[in-house]
């Protein structure tokens, strides 16, 4: 009888239990959170100082984005965003780069000088280190 | 809202006219091109699943999600778009003022 009214009592914490934990999962993908890019190894490409990247929940997944650079990238969950955000910024490194500039309209030459100012490739960097050396 | 999708990012890429970089990696990259000057970029991301997420594109595209299924679904045109994308461009860059005229009277 005792162990009855004890499980009785106890449905209704675990109803509350549940909306708490699914009103606390819809909290945490309301607000956006702020990380860093410290860096892309393993590619081929170095942070030149800590890269601000957004990340927030949009239609049941994720967009994280460089906000300086619009550049922008999704993913299903917040790491698949933030992975495909950083090949995005390669992909626009790289494919703008070999525009020459007069080519570049002004959001995408923006977005090249925001990007070359926060990454570079790493045997570019050891290149001019070297040729400041000699 | 539906979301936005691979294919509608693709339906997009086709209107835009981009021309598609293919890379080794997670992502094709949509360039658009107008009056020879590369305007805009995007990512489609690899994978054969036509819902896979694309809700990155909006930003890219400098547009509201809802223009943005109106640019996937016909109601907008590539011109229309155009003018969105050229008008931004052409507004000026935080610091850039008009210079006050030299001329004295």
């Amino acid at each position: 009888m005792a162990s009855r009214s004890k499980a009785a009592a106890l449905k209704p914490l675990d109803r509350l239990e549940r909306k708490v934990e699914l009103l606390t999962r819809k909290l945490e993908r309301a607000f956006p959170i702020v990380t860093f890019i410290g860096s892309f190894a393993p590619e081929a490409f170095e942070v030149v100082e800590p890269i601000p990247v957004t990340i927030r929940a949009v239609d049941g997944g994720f967009v994280a984005s460089f906000l300086d650079a619009n550049v922008n990238a999704s993913g299903e969950t917040q790491h698949g965003a933030f992975a495909n955000l950083k090949d995005l910024m390669i992909a626009n490194f790289d494919r703008l780069a070999k525009e020459p500039q007069n080519k570049l309209g002004k959001g995408p030459a923006r977005r090249l000088a925001v990007l070359q100012s926060v990454m570079r490739r790493k045997e570019q960097h050891a290149a001019n280190h070297k040729r400041a050396r000699d | 809202m539906p979301p936005i999708t691979k294919e509608h990012a693709t339906k997009i890429a086709k209107k835009l006219k981009a021309v598609i970089d293919r890379t080794p990696k997670a992502h094709d990259l949509a360039c658009v091109y107008h009056e020879g000057r590369l305007i805009a970029t995007f990512g489609i991301r690899r994978g054969s699943r036509k819902s896979l997420g694309h809700g990155h594109i909006p930003e890219d595209l400098h547009l509201s999600p809802h223009n943005t299924l109106r640019l996937a679904n016909c109601p907008m045109s590539r011109d229309e778009w155009i003018e969105i994308v050229t008008e931004e461009d052409e507004s000026p860059e935080v610091g850039e003022e008009e210079r006050p005229s030299d001329e004295t009277e």
